[in-house]
């Protein structure tokens, strides 16, 4: 009766938003384990690989561009396995062409994030985001807030002034980036690798997706900047 | 119907335009003026901060976010909407009996991320103290009013008598004169002003305190007068300030009478008062 589902589903060869979802989980709950104790294990990173017909690689390429997926993903694969959301592994997507819809996940290890200082007191330093992290907060120095009492995970500069303590914060979106302005208010922009330019602070989900060779620019609002270009390794 | 307004975080609401304005569903609906007024204020209301003593603390700083289509047409309307937004935000307050932490502050931007259907908005709310109130930038409407003149309001009609009352008027005739050794400027009452060492990108009402030196902070108090009275107030990480000889705390204010003695950083800078 597969013929039926695949005609019911619109064909074996479509594939909508619901579906690849479901796939994407079903493939990432297959790998869990079962601890001594009967907890939920899972490897730290899979990659999920999505191969799709030709015709259809765009539309698939831009479901998973969207950071809403993989969001739906970690809600339904922690709902199913009955774990917290940050106990999911970390993901990678790729997506490639053949003849027909399928979805499989592996354990792996996804690439890492990696932003290059340029401009400021720390020009040229490199900075690896760790490994499993979820969220990162950046800004000047390694402390901010009232008695400098939080910590930046990712120090961008030291003595560079227009740049803010708490400029903002990094989140991890399966294969993508999001970042959001916290005291750099406008002045922290995403400028992608076409020149098109993007406030966070200015956007309805007060956040923007960053891909490899977009960068985040911390600006004085006279036209100097600190840029962070986001690399894959 | 849906509710106009939806949470969405704690700092964030989602506005439903065709909502508010009553219209039915799949209708375009023409964002006007009056409707983001409502809008701001509705949001307004859901705020649920109140202070030690009870009262309602409202936020300062709200920024709507449009899609592209209707920020273009509302944007040739910003006269009205300022008018609108007065209107509207000082009836809403003056019911709440609100306080403020700072100048009240509106800005409407589009959503450069291009996310947002037509007939939606987004507030995002914040309070501000007014010296991070950040200078407007081209390509957003944004709309000032004084925290004195609403919170004012407010209090005059609430307790219902009149030695609360504020001035609120707009006025800019100047009326008190701050003084300095190096130079004086000139106030009018009712408004809120922040002084400090003269600096790019100093906020609106600002006073430059030229001849400044080091330990006086770019934005180090500020101050607003009544007729005769003024009310100074020390910003949370400023270097210290005397009133009359009185030592504020980061973040505290204090009303004195006229003519009223200010000391910066231990005497670095003293400032004084007057009526003129």
């Amino acid at each position: 009766m597969g013929w039926l589902s695949d005609l019911l589903r619109g064909g074996g060869d479509e594939v909508g938003w619901d579906d690849l979802v479901r796939r994407i989980v079903d493939a990432i709950a297959a790998l869990r384990q079962y601890g001594p104790r009967g907890e939920v294990a899972f490897p730290d990173g899979v990659i999920v690989r999505i191969t799709v017909p030709e015709g259809a690689t765009t539309v698939v390429q831009g479901f998973i561009d969207r950071p809403e997926l993989d969001r739906e993903v970690v809600a339904a694969v922690a709902n199913r396995c009955d774990v917290a959301a940050d106990a999911v592994p970390a993901r990678e997507y790729m997506v490639s062409v053949a003849d027909r819809i399928a979805v499989t996940a592996s354990e792996g290890t996804p690439k890492s994030w990696r932003f290059t200082i340029a401009g400021g007191d720390l020009d040229g330093k490199s900075l690896v985001l760790p490994a499993g992290w979820t969220e990162l907060a950046f800004g000047r120095g390694p402390w901010h807030g009232a008695d400098h009492g939080a910590r930046n995970d990712l120090v961008v500069c030291e003595k560079t002034e227009f740049v803010s303590r708490r400029a903002g914060r990094v989140f991890r979106a399966g294969h993508q980036l999001e970042v959001t302005s916290l005291d750099q208010g406008d002045e922290l922009v995403v400028r992608r690798a076409s020149g098109e330019a993007i406030r966070p602070a200015r956007t309805a989900r007060g956040r923007a997706t960053l891909k490899a060779g977009d960068a985040i620019e911390l600006g004085d609002g006279r036209g100097t900047t600190l840029r962070l270009v986001l690399e894959r390794s | 119907m849906a509710a106009p307004i939806t949470l969405e975080a704690l700092d964030q609401f989602r506005v439903h335009f065709v909502e508010l304005a009553r219209a039915k569903r799949g209708q375009p609906v023409q964002i006007d003026p009056y409707l983001i007024a409502q809008a701001i204020a509705g949001v307004m209301s859901q705020c649920t901060v109140r202070s030690a003593t009870g009262r309602p603390i409202v936020w300062n700083e709200y920024r709507l976010v449009l899609s592209r289509r209707d920020f273009d047409l509302i944007r040739p309307l910003q006269a009205i909407l300022e008018r609108d937004l007065k209107l509207v935000l000082a009836e809403e307050a003056r019911t709440r009996a609100a306080e403020l932490v700072g100048e009240l502050r509106i800005t409407v931007v589009f959503d450069e991320a291009d996310e947002l259907p037509l007939s939606e908005g987004v507030v995002r709310v914040a309070f501000v103290p007014t010296e991070r109130l950040a200078a407007p930038r081209f390509g957003e409407m944004t709309m000032r009013l004084d925290s004195f003149a609403v919170a004012g309001e407010i209090v005059a009609r609430a307790a219902g008598s009149p030695t609360d009352t504020v001035m609120v008027d707009d006025s800019t005739q100047t009326t008190h004169a701050l003084r300095w050794p190096g130079g004086i400027a000139r106030l009018s009452a009712g408004t809120t002003i922040v002084v400090g060492r003269p600096h790019p990108d100093a906020p609106p009402r600002f006073i430059a305190l030229t001849g400044a030196g080091a330990k006086v902070n770019k934005q180090h108090f500020w101050l607003a007068a009544t007729s005769s009275a003024v009310r100074v107030g020390r910003f949370a990480k400023a270097n210290p300030v005397h009133v009359n000889g009185r030592a504020l705390a980061g973040g505290e204010e204090v009303e004195v009478a006229l003519p009223a003695e200010i000391s910066l950083s231990h005497g670095d800078l003293v400032l004084t008062v007057l009526a003129t």
